[in-house]
């Protein structure tokens, strides 16, 4: 009887622990989130009362939404944009060394190994105006006349962020690409150079097509992690100056924990993840257009 | 049949065990009268915990005439979580050896010590309110203490205020910590800010210490020499609340307040106005450009450095300064934050405290050893770790011979006399008027920094950033009023 009922539903008790875990994981923050969104949710445990809509229209009404909105978007796009740029250059030169590969590999990935914590720090004290080597270095040269305000100029303290996100997100890509190129056939390579493909012929059509569905979903991946990321930019700057490093999981942090309305900190975070997932849905179509494009 | 049935009840014991474990497994204090002795309070103990004052408590409380300490050495076992900030090397090494101290004198007490560092404070306590994992006894900031309140989380200390004196801690400090008659909390020790300047620096510029706005502004205008030596440095990251106690200092100084007594942002008051104007001219005149972006500790670095001659601080920068470069201790000297007129009508104080948690099994054990912080032989050894950094909280330590007998004391006495004076009619920043709520808008949101920044960098009249921050103020106030 047991036997059968094992026998019968084996895929279920197989899936069922994964599922669990999902639901437990995802389902239930997501769904109570959206609970909270709808409610006057404060920390300080005051009696729960719903609230309808008004917790999204206090959010969408305040001007310092948009403005966050605008600079993670600004954040997300510089960011991911030269980690992929570099990391695939990073990746295609670390293909061609033949010597000391293990060395260089290891090199690479140590911006990644470092806790955001120190990461934040290091920097931010590297590009201190009166005590950071940079500066010092730069006046030392006599490359500038007078230390630039990496992080107290509205101009320059969002491309300083993205930077130091870039130093820290790259060797994701890179290391990602390079197990990509590893898989691809040298004798594609070497039968596209007896056709006579010149180099960037043989980039375009057969390094590209292998390496660009791993490259998709790193772009995903980062993308949800750069638009969520929120302790890179509040500890090195907290958001200025101005507004002008402000993100949207900033603007959500000092609504929800520093002034205990969870309500609203969850309206920010339910309007963030339609975003993220409109944005995921149309990175997926692309993608999936690569994938049968590879298989074909 | 029977094996069912004993499956059927072993599940609804379990079911039951889980329920029991989801929930807050701690019985909460019964309410403690906020009127009543000390007596009344361990009867009031008795029943939240019939196992506590059944056996031998009402004896040996006769016994020892010392009701919590009575009822804390009933001989059954408690346990109690200590939540403290201390963590640093001595201060915390001092807090577990204290702790050990208690254990050897209480055996059937253990304290367990959780330590944390001060800015996660309030996501660990809104996270333990809410997963019902929060402890007995712990440190606590006069922000935090009041929403704690709020979340009715707070176990009132009056019991162990009538059990050792109305007397027996200093009063302002105190009602500092009071709310509707309930004392919220215990000051631990306590600092208000002075400025802070370099003599030798003056007496070089042939500059007399500033007395009043005109001459700080002047006196930074003609200290100032970029890159090596600063003014005052004006640090205005969001991520801290420097501008914010520095606007205070100014504006107290000048009787103003920053949240007015029906709690709505008070930043458009002419003289506030003019304590922000102040603040922009000085950073202007004499601070590191990059202090748009410093917090505390950078703020702090540049004068215990030696590369700024004012600074506005507690008596905790002796011992920057003292660790930092201990050639510089005898060129510095602070006194009371000034108005334009040289006027001192008010200052911030500032008061770490320790508080008990309304959750707790064991009220007077939780009373009781807050009481033993303040054994004066020990509580002396506590605040001379930082000298002048950490005042006392109790008449008697502050009036003791002993606690004035430190070389860095000594050294120092005019400016704990100031800071001392300070802490006397002090209150905290934007509680002006009692212990508000709206306080917290003006620290944690940054409102009064991107003001600042608003002003340096765009070149904002003051009267227009302070009405677009008082703005943003009154809006957080009303979400943390709702």
């Amino acid at each position: 009887m047991i036997k059968k009922f094992v026998n019968r539903h084996m895929c279920g008790v197989f899936i069922a622990p994964a599922c669990l875990v999902t639901v437990l994981l995802l389902a239930y923050p997501i769904c109570i989130s959206i609970f909270y969104s709808f409610t006057n949710k404060s920390l300080l445990g005051k009696p729960l009362k719903f609230v309808g809509l008004s917790n999204y229209q206090a959010v969408l009404s305040n001007p310092e939404f948009y403005q966050a909105l605008w600079n993670t978007i600004v954040y997300t796009v510089i960011s991911l944009s030269l980690q992929l740029l570099l990391g695939f250059l990073l990746a295609l030169a670390l293909n061609r060394i033949t010597r000391f590969q293990g060395l260089f590999r290891t090199l690479i990935l140590i911006p990644w190994a470092f806790p955001m914590i120190i990461v934040t720090f290091t920097w931010s004290y590297l590009l201190n105006d009166l005590y950071g080597i940079v500066n010092g270095k730069l006046l030392q040269w006599g490359l500038i006349a007078r230390p630039i305000q990496f992080l107290a100029d509205p101009r320059f303290a969002m491309i300083t962020v993205s930077l130091v996100n870039v130093w820290f997100g790259v060797p994701l890509f890179a290391v990602n690409i390079l197990a990509s190129l590893q898989t691809i056939p040298k004798d594609l390579y070497e039968a596209a150079q007896i056709d006579g493909a010149s180099a960037l012929m043989r980039f375009r059509f057969i390094t590209l097509p292998f390496v660009r569905v791993i490259a998709g979903l790193l772009i995903i991946l980062r993308t949800i992690w750069i638009f969520n990321s929120f302790d890179l930019i509040f500890l090195m700057t907290g958001g200025g100056p101005g507004t002008s490093t402000v993100t949207v999981p900033i603007f959500a942090y000092r609504m929800g924990w520093t002034l205990y309305s969870l309500g609203r900190s969850s309206a920010v975070t339910i309007l963030l993840l339609l975003f993220l997932a409109g944005a995921c849905f149309l990175y997926f179509r692309i993608l999936d257009r690569w994938e049968k494009e590879v298989s074909q | 049949m029977k094996k069912r049935i004993a499956i059927i009840l072993a599940l609804a014991v379990s079911a039951s065990a889980l329920t029991a474990g989801c929930g807050n497994s701690k019985k909460p204090a019964e309410p403690v009268s906020t009127s009543g002795g000390a007596g009344e309070a361990s009867g009031k103990s008795s029943e939240a915990a019939p196992s506590e004052g059944n056996r031998t408590g009402e004896e040996s409380q006769e016994k020892a005439g010392d009701p919590m300490a009575a009822v804390t050495d009933d001989g059954t076992e408690k346990t109690i979580t200590y939540w403290h900030t201390f963590t640093e090397g001595a201060r915390k090494d001092y807090i577990d050896q204290m702790v050990a101290d208690y254990m050897e004198a209480h055996p059937n007490v253990t304290v367990n010590v959780e330590v944390y560092p001060w800015n996660v404070f309030t996501q660990k306590w809104t996270a333990g309110l809410a997963a019902g994992a929060l402890p007995d006894v712990s440190s606590v900031n006069p922000d935090n203490l009041f929403a704690i309140q709020q979340a009715g989380a707070v176990l009132p200390m009056n019991p162990l205020i009538d059990a050792v004196g109305e007397d027996y801690f200093l009063k302002k400090p105190l009602d500092n910590f009071t709310y509707d008659e309930v004392i919220l909390g215990i000051p631990y020790y306590l600092h208000s800010y002075v400025m802070w300047y370099r003599k030798d620096v003056l007496k070089e510029k042939d500059l007399e210490v500033p007395k009043n706005w005109d001459e700080l502004l002047a006196a930074v205008k003609a200290i100032a020499d970029p890159p090596n030596q600063y003014g005052f440095t004006i640090a205005m990251s969001k991520n801290d609340q420097m501008c914010a106690q520095l606007l205070s200092c100014f504006a107290k100084a000048e009787g103003a307040a920053l949240i007015t007594e029906d709690n709505q942002g008070n930043l458009t008051d002419p003289k506030v106005v003019k304590a922000l104007q102040l603040m922009a001219d000085l950073y202007k005149a004499g601070s590191p450009e990059g202090s748009i972006n410093y917090g505390l500790s950078e703020q702090n670095d540049v004068f215990f450095q030696g590369k700024s001659t004012f600074a506005f601080g507690s008596g905790f920068h002796i011992n920057g300064v003292k660790q930092n470069s201990p050639e510089l201790l005898d060129k510095i000297a602070a006194v009371p934050f000034m108005g334009p007129e040289g006027e001192t009508l008010g200052d911030t104080a500032f008061v770490i405290g320790l508080m008990g948690w309304n959750q707790t099994e064991y009220p007077e054990t939780v009373y009781d050893f807050i009481r033993f912080h303040f054994e004066n032989e020990r509580y002396i050894e506590f605040l001379h770790l930082i000298p002048g950094g950490q005042l006392p909280a109790t008449t008697e330590v502050a009036n003791s011979e002993e606690f004035f007998d430190n070389d860095t004391i000594r050294q120092f006495q005019d400016e704990i006399q100031y800071i001392q004076q300070g802490i006397e009619k002090g209150t905290f920043i934007g509680m002006d008027f009692g212990l508000t709520p709206a306080a917290a808008a003006l620290t944690s949101q940054g409102i009064i920094e991107e003001c600042l920044q608003d002003m340096v960098l765009n070149n904002t009249p003051a009267e227009e950033a302070a009405k677009k921050a008082n703005e943003k103020l009154n809006a957080a106030i009303q979400i943390l009023m709702e």
